[in-house]
């Protein structure tokens, strides 16, 4: 799994990125008018979203800082639920043509990628759920309360983030495989989502390692917002909140992108090997 | 055939998603205000934490900061036909209104009261009918004519206050008292600064008044309590115990059956206690209780205040040596009260005098204008050394006390020249120079009040005395122009025919 993520880096192209880059550029625009919430373009569209999700209450200057990185997040995942369930397995399409063109026939790209819809949907969407409950429980008052107890202060709460983090990519861990065995031929719904489930089960530990080294700056500046976020806004400068937010969507992009790259590497370098 | 339903569904969300921008514009304006006065409170928080402290100038930059708020929205700010949209203007109006506020504090702060009085202007032309703005602007321009020099206008602007607005009951949950209940008394306070007592009094006297009316119709229990209060605070200092127990017992009943106002308990408790020693024949018992409640409640607002009231009683019963103590405990305990503190270290001077420590009441006489520049005890304070000088019959130090109190109230003029006891310095100044046979100097004094406290009384009497020392130094011109200035600011002196007739005299 490591040499797949080293051949992921070094054979980056930009056409296999260009579906992300899509997910990255809607992210990048909702960002820019979210840092424009003065103007009516951006409380037209960033605002109305923030409305949708928290209320009137975070529609204020400095107070919507804080909520920013929450709501990036919340649009980084439906943008992955709804539209990634389409363009992930269009990029791994892409990724694999070249290393086995037998399998992925050029003229196969869209079909490939529509049979994936699916189960990459469901896959997406059972990860969100069990990301989210992982948040709900961390965040009970009786869990947040007895870490806090134990350890006090700024490192309790760099704990909390570290924990959140740590558990959050080894759920997403489980998903990774699904897009890729999903654009097999001849893959259904229950065996794209069985099989990627058991690919990751069985190599859980090095898929975890590979996902946690790539993710590493983004997961760094997510904690950095999460940990330091009040007091960025409060004493430093509201703005750097939507500077750090466009560096961790840039960093997470590109780690999701290169983990879903390695995945399917290691994934048909297995299947030849069978 | 086929273009109509699309065509609707078009119409519908055009409708839709302009409906949904004229409110989003409104919030984005809302956005844009917050982000211009968080700017200023920034801007304002970095200076003052700088390590000098902020001159004039630098505090009517920051001024200039806050006051870029007004231009970040235009009025009118509450427009729009949903009611979301006018809502979000209310919102916008309040925070230009708050940041108008503060700029016009800065500008009050750097000296500058027409800035502020500017301000309250524009706050009354744009308050769109928000009480809220209007109290605002009210208050701004009570701030401003006060530190203008314009005591009348101000006291007649917290008139127009009291008849236009009805006080509100705080918010649930909070026992936050509405500023307009503290109207009569300021302005029994702006009185007593021009030095004129009878005036005080019958602020105080019409401000009871206005109380009692408040009470003939049903209010909030919690607004009702905060009224009855305020009018027993005023009662008590007009000395009449048996009306404020009155209304202490009325306040007692409305504690006993509102739960919530049980924060008012102490209060409760000092006044009974302050009644006691003002009606009782012997005071002991009421002493006792007010030192009770200092002890039982030493972080109370009014902690201090009770044991000043003790020390004044045990004085006034000539107990002194326990009155002296009870004056130290107040200035050692409550320094930072900056109105109890200054009059318990004058009054512990005079009791230090009187049990025959001269030397000490000296030095605690001489501290007060360093500890507390802002204090009418600071402004008497150098004069009484000189007059206690005279009393004792030591003349030669007496003068020298007199020069000595002249350069203290130079410092003082120069760390705040607009201060509210400003004119009084000026004129302390003048009686001292007056003392001393320092003729060009008292003449000198005599302008500086005209220059910059043209309407205040002292000036008045600055004046006549002022015309005296001209003529009697022949200087006629001058001293007619006193007179002349006498006239034209005091035009309905009682004084001014003879005012007038010896102005023809100077003149011939």
């Amino acid at each position: 799994m490591r040499a797949a993520g080293l051949e992921a880096l070094a054979s980056f192209r930009f056409y296999e990125f260009a579906p992300f880059a899509w997910i990255l550029a809607a992210e990048l625009l909702v960002l820019g008018l979210a840092m424009n919430l003065g103007t009516p373009a951006g409380m037209a569209t960033a605002g109305w979203l923030t409305e949708r999700i928290a209320g009137d209450r975070p529609l204020h200057y400095p107070e919507f800082y804080r909520f920013l990185p929450s709501l990036i997040t919340n649009v980084e995942a439906i943008l992955f639920l709804v539209a990634g369930s389409i363009l992930i397995p269009l990029a791994i399409v892409r990724i694999l043509r070249p290393i086995d063109p037998a399998s992925f026939p050029e003229g196969e790209t869209g079909a490939r990628a529509r049979q994936a819809v699916l189960p990459v949907f469901v896959g997406a969407l059972l990860c969100l759920a069990l990301i989210v409950g992982w948040q709900w429980l961390l965040h009970l008052r009786a869990v947040e309360g007895t870490i806090r107890t134990l350890v006090r202060g700024f490192t309790g709460s760099a704990l909390i983030a570290v924990l959140g983090l740590l558990v959050g990519y080894a759920l997403w861990t489980l998903f990774v495989f699904v897009p890729v065995v999903a654009v097999q031929p001849g893959r259904s719904f229950g065996s794209a989502l069985g099989s990627g489930l058991r690919v990751a089960a069985s190599n859980f530990f090095p898929t975890y390692l590979v996902v946690i080294g790539l993710s590493l700056p983004a997961a760094v500046v997510l904690l950095v917002l999460q940990v330091m976020g009040n007091f960025l806004v409060g004493q430093i400068r509201p703005e750097i909140i939507g500077v750090l937010v466009g560096i961790y969507v840039v960093c997470s992009m590109f780690a999701t992108f290169f983990i879903y790259n390695a995945a399917a590497r290691y994934y048909q370098a297995h299947l030849e090997a069978a | 055939m086929k273009a109509g339903p699309r065509l609707r569904w078009l119409l519908v969300a055009a409708a839709c998603l302009s409906a949904g921008c004229g409110v989003a514009e409104r919030k984005s304006e809302r956005y844009r205000v917050e982000q211009t006065a968080y700017t200023a409170r920034k801007a304002e928080r970095e200076t003052r934490l700088s390590r000098t402290r902020p001159d004039s100038t630098a505090i009517l930059r920051l001024r200039d900061e806050y006051a870029r708020v007004r231009a970040a929205s235009k009025p009118p700010y509450i427009r729009g036909t949903s009611e979301r949209s006018r809502a979000v203007g209310r919102d916008v109006l309040r925070l230009v209104a708050g940041a108008e506020v503060q700029s016009a504090r800065l500008a009050m702060e750097a000296g500058r009261p027409d800035i502020a009085l500017e301000s309250s202007r524009w706050l009354q032309e744009n308050a769109e009918g928000d009480t809220l703005v209007q109290r605002q602007g009210d208050f701004l321009a009570i701030g401003a004519l006060r530190m203008m020099g314009r005591p009348d206008e101000a006291v007649e602007r917290m008139r127009g206050m009291l008849s236009r607005y009805q006080p509100i009951p705080p918010p649930p949950g909070s026992s936050e008292e509405d500023a307009l209940l503290s109207v009569p008394e300021m302005m029994s306070e702006v009185r007593r600064e021009q030095g004129n007592e009878a005036g005080a009094r019958q602020e105080l006297e019409n401000g009871a008044t206005y109380l009692r009316g408040l009470l003939s119709r049903p209010l909030d229990p919690m607004l009702e309590a905060q009224i009855r209060s305020r009018l027993v605070r005023i009662y008590l200092a007009q000395n009449q115990a048996s009306a404020a127990l009155e209304q202490v017992t009325a306040l007692d009943q409305i504690v006993a059956s509102h739960p919530g106002l049980e924060a008012l308990r102490p209060e409760l408790e000092y006044s009974r206690a302050k009644i006691r020693a003002m009606s009782d024949k012997d005071p002991s018992a009421g002493i006792a209780m007010l030192q009770r409640f200092a002890a039982q409640y030493p972080k109370h607002p009014l902690a201090a205040r009770a044991l000043l009231d003790a020390a004044v009683v045990l004085e006034d019963g000539k107990r002194l040596p326990e009155a002296l103590a009870a004056y130290r405990e107040v200035a050692g305990k409550y320094a930072s009260d900056d109105e109890l503190a200054p009059i318990a270290l004058f009054r512990e001077a005079m009791l230090e005098e009187r049990t025959g420590d001269w030397d000490r009441a000296k030095a605690t006489l001489e501290s007060l204008p360093v500890k507390y520049p802002r204090s009418q005890a600071a402004v008497e304070a150098p004069l009484t050394i000189a007059t206690r000088y005279y009393a004792r019959g030591d003349k030669d130090a007496a003068k020298v006390a007199l020069g000595r109190a002249v350069t203290v109230y130079q410092t003082m003029i120069a760390q705040d020249s607009t201060s509210a006891f400003a004119p009084i310095i000026r004129f302390n100044i003048l009686r001292a120079n007056l003392s001393l046979g320092e003729w060009d100097k008292a003449l000198a004094a005599v302008d500086e009040l005209a220059l910059h406290n043209p309407r205040h009384p002292f000036t008045a009497q600055a004046l006549l005395e002022g015309a005296k020392v001209a003529s009697a130094n022949r200087q006629r011109d001058r001293a007619a122009g006193y007179l002349q200035q006498y006239l034209e600011s005091f035009p309905d002196s009682p004084l001014a025919a003879q005012v007038r007739l010896q102005k023809n005299v100077l003149l011939q």
